[in-house]
């Protein structure tokens, strides 16, 4: 895939999830920065899945199964979302935690995602 | 300052967070099962049975923890565990009988060992907020009368 985009949104969203489940084991409740920050993750992956489209609607290969590709091409864009939804059922310190969890579980995807694209 | 306020529900406070790592394992456990049946089936019948079984267990462990469904999010953390650790041992004295990965295979290697801490994580935390039962109260830390808590117990 584009390597820079990868690499932007690896140091994002591993940062993010630091951040996040830090400030939740610090026993802060959410505010509107924390969403911010995870919002800025969600940003940068909707960017790559147009990307990623955007190329493969021009002809790019993936070296890997299309259809694993776009499952999860799926899953990093819902992850952060049904994750704040169900941590907002109860605010709290954990919904933070949770949010951050959520955060490096898409950092695995987006490595996943770019090995499927490269075949390795 | 403000404690744990002792969350008896197992969708409350750190559950919050226990069901969003089980979500993910039975989104992706239940992909992997549906890509690998859906490609051949017949190819590694029991490894990809497994796989599909192993999905299974974390869609209801998943949604059990969720809703408070304390019975039966035990018994699915408990196949879980035991799930992991016949698989993880099965996979690595007979690989030959596992030719495909499944969640479980090497004790949850390929998912960064997560597959086995996390039962662990979930029967702690069952245990953690089981309900009060017979003795009165909730507070946090009943003095036990007997010195010690090491009393063999559950």
């Amino acid at each position: 895939m584009v390597d820079g985009l990868v690499v932007a949104l690896l140091v994002v969203s591993v940062l993010a999830g630091v951040v996040l489940i830090v400030e939740g084991l610090r026993g802060r409740e959410p505010l509107w920065w924390h969403l911010g920050v995870a919002g800025a993750v969600e940003v940068v992956l909707i960017v790559q899945a147009v990307v990623a489209v955007v190329l493969l609607i021009q002809g790019d290969q993936i070296a890997g199964s299309t259809g694993v590709f776009l499952a999860y091409l799926v899953g990093t864009l819902i992850a952060l979302p049904l994750t704040l939804l169900w941590g907002l059922g109860e605010p709290s310190k954990w919904t933070l935690v949770a949010l951050g969890v959520a955060c490096l579980v898409v950092a695995v995807l987006v490595l996943r995602l770019d090995q499927i694209w490269a075949g390795t | 300052m403000s404690t744990p306020s002792s969350p008896r529900r197992t969708s409350r406070g750190f559950g919050r967070v226990l069901v969003v790592v089980y979500g993910v394992f039975a989104v992706s456990a239940s992909a992997r099962a549906i890509v690998q049946i859906s490609r051949d089936f017949t190819e590694a019948p029991v490894a990809y049975g497994m796989s599909a079984f192993a999905a299974a267990v974390y869609v209801v462990a998943t949604v059990a923890l969720a809703r408070d469904a304390r019975r039966t999010a035990t018994a699915a953390v408990l196949i879980e565990l035991v799930g992991v650790l016949v698989v993880g041992a099965l996979s690595v004295a007979a690989p030959e009988s596992f030719p495909r990965d499944t969640v479980w295979s090497g004790f949850g290697r390929g998912y960064g060992f997560v597959p086995l801490v996390l039962p662990v994580v979930g029967l702690w935390w069952l245990w953690h907020t089981r309900p009060s039962g017979a003795t009165e109260g909730v507070s946090a830390q009943s003095p036990a009368p007997s010195s010690g808590d090491d009393r063999g117990g559950t």
